[in-house]
């Protein structure tokens, strides 16, 4: 299949922005020079219906995109009402519910920080502790990047059942890239596996 | 670039890495070439050469550099080093963006990748990306990139950074993404990933990376000889980058000899340097960016032969370049990019790639020899060649002391000291401080002109200093406030300020302002800001630390004799300045102070040690004063200090006015704009909130008053976004703050230990055997300190000074606690209340019992009472379950069948709390409540109330409204009374025993008493409250222009100071002008009561005196002025003052406006009379919780206009009979 024939894959890159805007711009220029079309909510290159909110314009765009690219950084960025879950945490749910075919980069401190607070956090018997608080840090703002990192894992799904699971942990920028660059680098691959899941 | 080598550049041809763009390129199409030179080998492009090196000069050259800075800066990611720089042709000006290859590939410019191929400038294709990718995941971390192991925000020098900041934005245009955040702007400037600081921060910002990284040291050493061997001077230098940069070129400057010459046919001496300078600056920079700082054996050094200077460094070129390539244009390749991006910025470099070609002219122009760079297995070596001898064999001494007159440094670096205000915990709470440039942030204080007071003595000094005797004229409106300032017109002025009030701050503005008037930078500063037109010298002391050299130098050969002689002002100054090499001496602030040319600001007369340090202050600036006479001393002190002998007399002193509504305002203004900067509509926003946060409660507003609170409210805004809606959250987000924007010094206790002091002191403080204890001498509060310090030591004396000099520290500083004299005191009371909850609330249940929850004479004593509500707030941070157990608790304590009292008191309590938890939607969930609620109506039954207390009836009358009151609901039949036709006489008069007599009547407006008939009416129970009245505004009742047909229609849109009446749901609704409550009336189809209505209401048909007949008035019955309250109560808690109809509050509480206009009474009998219909005021009746019994009478009445509003003027309402 030509690749050129066929409009763009669109992949949507769905992060928080604060601290990393380079490694974004990085990355979806990248994609960019590999041939795909690239989503960025904070860039305003989703499709709008201006009927919508915007929060409501990032999850149609989860269901719109071919591809899905989650970045899972130490920030957790901000949430509709300030309390729910922020919309990079939404629109990785969405991703994993639709069972997009998705890939996730996180950073090295958010699954350090899962090991680490793993014995604050749950019980012996894996029940949550309830009175278990965080208080923001400078490598680590909301414990909830760890929940959204134990989504990416599927974290209790059964073993068996879990798939779509694989999460790059990076701590560079450029072992980011390198894993961009290894996944998306030959997009008629790609291309196949959109036309296979499409079939299937 | 000199002339020959941007002549050669714009010679050469387009290439690979070189670009020609005609002056007509727009600078999209520069950052697109620069990313591309950027991802391939570096480049160059000029603007303003057309084909063919034709140069098309570029207008305004300097603009357009600044302008392509600014698009450069936003438009390439991610961020890297370039240069923009005008060169001068033959032709013209040309302008340069020279490029080096970057190191963060691949850079993207618009969404897109691009890279150069030959001439050409494209967007990468997906192998090429495919490979950028590669090679930079291949390439090893640079040293500079790695995290640097132990190094702390702390370890930084914080000032280093924002002068970055500074110079980037002013210089570079350097876009900073929050420059109010520190660890945000080390993440732009590089040094900062992944949340760790680099080692490239370490060199660039730790005040001594030396520490961690010997090999940043530097060496330099002057040879006696042209070989190495015997040496004349060697140093080791250390700091951060760009410190030894500044260190090593002020070491070549003292060892390089200026040769000077009389050339024939000219008078003046010649004199020329035997180095050029600019090369041998050059040559340190380019070895320190290029160094390689990853081996720990590393290093630098600086030798000066007798023939040549070499400085040498562990680096290497980069590969592709050999030392023939350093001697023309060649591709700039740092060895640092991070580390030379931010020396950029600084303005230590001034262009990339270019630093070779500089030193080479340099010396040329000089005429020596060219330089030489060697390189070889160790390092590279840069020779400059001399020609003469080039050093004195015996180097320079350092100019000596008395020949140092040039007052720069000085006043530089004070400049420098003042010219921001810091302000830590901003964000993060780690402690780190934020710099506001002070005319940013500062706003001009005021002090009243009464409290502009002179004391007695007279001065020696002739001059128009404050007169002896006279008091002191600043303005014609002695109570007026004025600005602070204008105090400075005195030449002998104490400024008297709280703590907090702002003293140091003015002064430090008034050393800005004079600084910069004094150095040219704005030579109309003092006229402008201060209204002082002369030029004075400033002079800046710090009394604790002129109080620490008294005692460290008593002993000193060079000491003055005596221990208050004013000669110790110039020889503290002197050694002040000596510790910051600003070389100037004691015979110099001699000569200055005495020439008279001074303004010496004398900071903190209180922050002396002790009583007798104080005095001796005193009486040193005292002598000061006759001995510099002719200068200007200006002195700042808390008032509690400034008593008895340390009074200076001859002074005026200014007392600096608590923070009035307008200066609140524009410091609000002033902090958003300054957080929020160049982001106009998002300060305004921040404003508006904080703003309306700050107004939201009484507590808050009185807080914000003093500049530290209203800063530390801000600061907490900030941080947390917001205002804790809880009082206890509110007052832990200060405490906090405050703890942790303390000095730190070394041995001193941290925020949080400091705050577990202060609480345990608050509690003994409270908890006193003697009672609450607000203030305390300091022995004794030591004292009680003593358990926390008894670990430091075995004898009883070390704890007690330790416990002591926690004390003293803390007094100066914390803005927690306060010295008063030998005495020591919360800020606040409410601090000392907080702080004991918190004392409460850390320990366990059994012990918070015993403590407190478990007494009822502490549960219940007024002293206690805030302690016991700040503690609910804590124990709900712990969890609602805690609260839970202590409601419980409380209602547990009451027992089968309590007294009514005991119940009442309950309650009250109860509602407190849960008034106080409302932000935080806690409800009771003990099943015994509602019962408890119930009961606790009785209070409003003349019988059983009897022995319940007013305060007690209060409270929970206060707490049943917060609950839900049932009895105040206009739709409930017994709401209203009902009152028959009748007639009856009108007035009162005090002249004869006839109709209505009344000896203390006012005849002027109670008289003639007339005969009135009504027809029947209702009237009703009470007076309309505030709960009742917030339905209407729910209903957007001042929004709905229908119900105001009798006027006042959108001149408000809440009664007065509606804020802090809310929490009080049953009490009467004040602030309402008789507009409003008519507005009220027509939205809930009712009316006010005529005059005649409410008098027939109050005295019956038998003209009565007050509304329960003619007993006295006394507190039981009403709310007048003999109860002293002050303030409105909730309705109907006086059962005894109610007529025998049951209306309450008649007599006293609040003013209650009538329908009718105010005019004299009519001398014959009337029918359903409705007052003056065109008539300018309007009837209040009742009198009010302020005024006496004769006003509280019924017979008595006022009018005012209708538009009038104030917190003792209500209403209640009426209506026809047939409701």
């Amino acid at each position: 299949m030509s690749a050129s024939s066929e409009p763009k894959p669109v992949i949507m890159l769905s992060s928080t922005v604060y601290g990393i805007e380079d490694l974004l711009e990085q990355i979806s220029a990248a994609l960019r020079g590999f041939g795909y079309e690239v989503w960025l909510s904070h860039k305003g290159t989703l499709p709008v219906d201006p009927q919508k909110t915007a929060f409501e314009n990032c999850l149609d765009a989860v269901d719109k995109c071919d591809l899905f690219l989650g970045l899972i950084t130490p920030r957790y960025g901000s949430g509709k009402e300030g309390v729910e879950k922020s919309i990079t945490h939404q629109e990785l749910l969405r991703a994993i519910k639709l069972n997009k075919l998705r890939w996730f980069l996180a950073h090295d401190h958010v699954a350090f920080a899962r090991q680490l607070l793993k014995q604050y956090r749950f019980n012996l018997d894996d029940t949550p502790k309830p009175d278990f608080v965080f208080k923001r840090t400078s490598v680590l703002d909301d414990v909830r990047v760890i929940d959204m990192y134990e989504a990416a894992i599927r974290r209790g799904v059964p073993l068996a059942e879990r798939s779509g699971n694989w999460v790059q942990p990076y701590f560079r920028h450029e072992d980011a890239m390198e894993f961009v660059r290894s996944q998306f680098g030959d997009l008629e691959q790609i291309t196949e596996r959109i036309a296979q899941r499409r079939a299937s | 670039m000199n002339s020959k080598a941007i002549e050669d550049l714009i010679h050469a041809s387009e290439s690979e890495r070189l670009e020609f763009r005609g002056t007509d390129v727009d600078s999209d199409r520069i950052a697109t070439t620069v990313c591309a030179f950027l991802n391939t080998a570096g480049g160059a492009v000029v603007v303003g050469v057309c084909e063919g090196g034709v140069v098309e000069p570029v207008q305004n050259a300097d603009c357009r550099v600044l302008e392509i800075k600014e698009s450069l800066s936003h438009a390439i990611s991610p961020s890297a080093l370039w240069s923009v720089s005008t060169d001068a042709t033959s032709q013209g000006d040309v302008v340069t963006i020279d490029v080096p290859a970057g190191r963060d590939r691949p850079y993207v410019c618009q969404g897109a990748i691009y890279i150069r191929n030959g001439v050409q400038t494209v967007a990468a294709d997906a192998e090429t990306i495919r490979r950028l990718i590669r090679q930079q995941y291949v390439a090893p971390t640079r040293w500079e990139r790695l995290a640097a192991a132990g190094l702390e925000l702390d370890d930084l020098d914080q000032r280093e950074i924002w002068k970055t900041v500074a110079e980037a934005q002013r210089a570079r245009n350097y876009a900073f993404r929050n420059v109010t955040e520190i660890l945000d702007v080390l993440a732009d400037l590089g040094v900062r990933q992944a949340g760790q600081l680099t080692n490239g921060a370490d060199v660039l910002f730790a005040e001594n990376p030396s520490h961690r990284l010997t090999q940043t040291r530097v060496r330099a050493t002057v040879y006696a000889t042209d070989k190495t061997g015997d040496f004349v001077d060697d140093r080791l230098f250390e700091g951060h980058a760009v410190s030894l940069v500044e260190q090593l070129v002020a070491f070549l400057d003292r060892h390089v000899t200026i040769a000077s010459e009389f050339k024939a046919g000219k008078i003046a001496r010649e004199d020329r340097p035997q180095y050029p300078f600019a090369a041998l600056r050059e040559g340190v920079i380019n070895a320190i960016v290029h160094r390689d700082y990853a081996a720990f054996a590393g290093g630098m050094t600086v030798g000066i032969y007798s023939n040549r200077i070499e400085i040498w460094n562990t680096g290497k070129l980069p590969a592709g370049l050999c030392i023939s390539d350093l001697q023309e244009i060649h591709p700039s390749l740092p060895a640092n990019p991070d580390m030379a991006h931010v020396l950029y910025l600084r303005g230590i470099i001034e262009r990339v790639g270019r630093g070779t070609l500089k030193i080479l002219e340099e010396c040329k122009a000089l005429g020596l020899r060219p330089p030489q760079w060697e390189e070889s297995a160790t390092g590279i070596t840069l020779v400059v060649f001399g020609k003469e001898p080039v050093h004195r064999l015996v180097p320079s001494p350092p100019p000596a002391p008395s020949e140092q007159t040039d007052p720069t440094a000085y006043l530089r670096d004070l400049l420098d000291q003042t010219s921001q205000i810091e302000i830590r915990g901003v964000k993060a709470g780690r402690g780190e401080a934020y710099r506001f440039p002070i005319e940013d942030l500062f706003i001009s204080l005021t002090t009243t002109g009464s409290g502009l007071r002179e004391s007695g003595e007279a001065n020696s000094t002739g001059r128009n200093h404050s007169k002896p005797g006279l008091s002191v004229e600043l303005g014609t409106e002695a109570s007026a406030p004025i600005p602070l300032h204008h105090a400075l017109r005195h030449d002998r002025l104490v400024v008297v300020g709280d703590p907090g009030a702002g003293k140091t701050t003015f002064l430090r503005r008034v050393v800005h302002t004079l600084c910069q008037t004094h150095l040219g930078d704005l030579p109309g500063a003092a006229n402008e800001r201060l209204g002082v037109a002369d030029r004075t010298f400033p002079v800046f002391v710090r009394l604790s630390a002129l109080a620490q050299h008294l005692a460290r130098h008593a002993d000193s050969r060079d000491a003055p004799a005596e221990d208050d002689a004013p000669a110790w002002l110039p020889h503290y100054l002197a050694a002040a300045g000596q510790g910051n090499h600003l070389g100037l001496n004691q015979t110099f602030f001699q000569r200055q102070l005495e020439v008279g040319v001074c303004t010496v600001l004398l900071d903190g007369l209180d922050e002396a040690p002790d009583r007798l340090a104080r005095e001796r202050l005193s009486r040193l600036i005292r002598n000061a004063t006759r001995a510099y006479a002719d200068c200007r001393f200006v002195v700042t002190s808390r008032p509690a200090a400034y008593v008895d002998d340390v009074v200076l007399p001859g002074f005026a002193h200014a007392r600096i006015d608590v923070l009035g509504d307008d200066a609140v305002a524009t410091f609000l203004a002033r902090w958003c704009d300054a957080v929020y900067r160049n982001i106009p509509a998002s300060a305004a926003q921040h404003s508006a909130e904080l703003l309306s946060a700050l107004r939201a409660r009484p507590e808050i507003r009185r807080m914000a008053r003093n500049p530290v609170m209203l800063t530390a409210l801000a600061v907490v805004h900030w941080n947390e976004r917001r205002l804790p809606e809880q009082r206890a959250d509110l007052y832990q987000s200060i405490i906090t703050w405050l703890s942790r924007s303390r000095e730190q010094r070394a041995g001193r206790a941290t925020a949080d230990r400091t705050v577990e002091l202060l609480q345990e002191l608050a509690w003994e403080m409270q908890n006193d055997s003697g009672g609450r204890k607000m203030q305390l001498p300091k022995r004794e509060a030591a004292e009680k300190l003593l358990p926390q310090f008894a670990r430091a030591g075995k004898k009883r004396h070390l704890p007690l000074q330790l416990a002591e000099r926690f004390l003293d520290e803390e007094e100066v500083d914390s803005g927690i606690i306060v010295g008063r004299g030998n005495e020591v005191a919360f800020w606040h009371l409410t601090f000392q209340e907080f702080l004991a909850a918190k004392a409460v609330s850390s320990r366990l249940e059994d012990a918070q019992q015993k403590m407190l929850l478990g007494d009822a004479a502490k549960l219940y004593s007024p002293d206690w009472r805030e302690v016991v509500l700040l503690l609910a707030g804590i124990l709900h941070e712990q969890g609602r379950s805690k609260v839970d157990g202590f409601v419980s608790g409380l209602l547990e304590r009451l027992g089968h069948n309590p007294p009514l009292a005991d119940q009442a008191r309950c309650f009250g309590l109860l509602g407190a709390v849960l008034s106080d938890l409302a932000p935080l939607r806690y409800t009771v969930s003990d099943p015994r409540y509602p019962g408890l609620a119930s009961a606790v109506t009785a209070i409003f039954d003349r019988e059983r109330s009897v022995n319940v207390p007013l305060e007690t009836r209060i409270a929970a009358a206060d707490a049943l409204g917060q609950a839900g009151d049932p009895r105040l609901d206009h739709h409930r039949d017994d709401y209203w009374v009902r009152i028959p036709a009748s007639r009856f006489v009108i007035g009162a008069q005090s002249k004869c025993q006839g109709p209505n007599y009344d000896a203390q009547a006012f005849d002027d407006r109670e008289s003639p008493p007339h005969a009135v008939s009504l027809d029947a009416f209702c009237i009703a129970r009470y007076p309309l409250t505030v709960g009742q009245y917030q339905r209407f505004i729910a209903d957007d009742g001042y929004g709905e222009e229908h119900w105001w047909s009798a006027g006042g229609f959108g001149k408000f849109t809440t009664p007065e100071k509606w804020d802090q009446q809310q929490p009080n749901p049953s009490r009467p609704v004040v602030g309402v002008s008789w507009f409003e409550a008519a507005a009220f009336c027509s939205w809930a189809a009712c009316r006010l009561p005529t005059e005649a209505e409410w008098e027939r209401a109050a005295r019956g048909t038998t003209g009565r005196k007050y509304p329960w007949g003619d007993e006295p008035a006394e507190p039981e019955r009403l709310n007048f002025s003999d109860s002293r309250l002050g303030h409105p109560t909730p309705v109907g808690i006086y059962p005894l003052g109610t007529t025998p109809e049951g209306i309450c509050d008649l007599a006293g509480n609040v003013w209650e406006w009538c329908a009718d206009g105010y005019g004299e009474y009519a001398v014959t009998a009337l029918t359903n009379p409705r007052g003056l219909e065109q008539a300018a005021f309007r009837v209040l009746r009742g009198g009010n919780w302020g005024y006496d019994a004769r006003i509280c009478r019924a017979a008595y009445r006022i009018g005012d206009v209708p538009g009038l509003r104030a917190g003792h003027l209500g209403f209640r309402v009426a209506r026809g009979p047939s409701g």
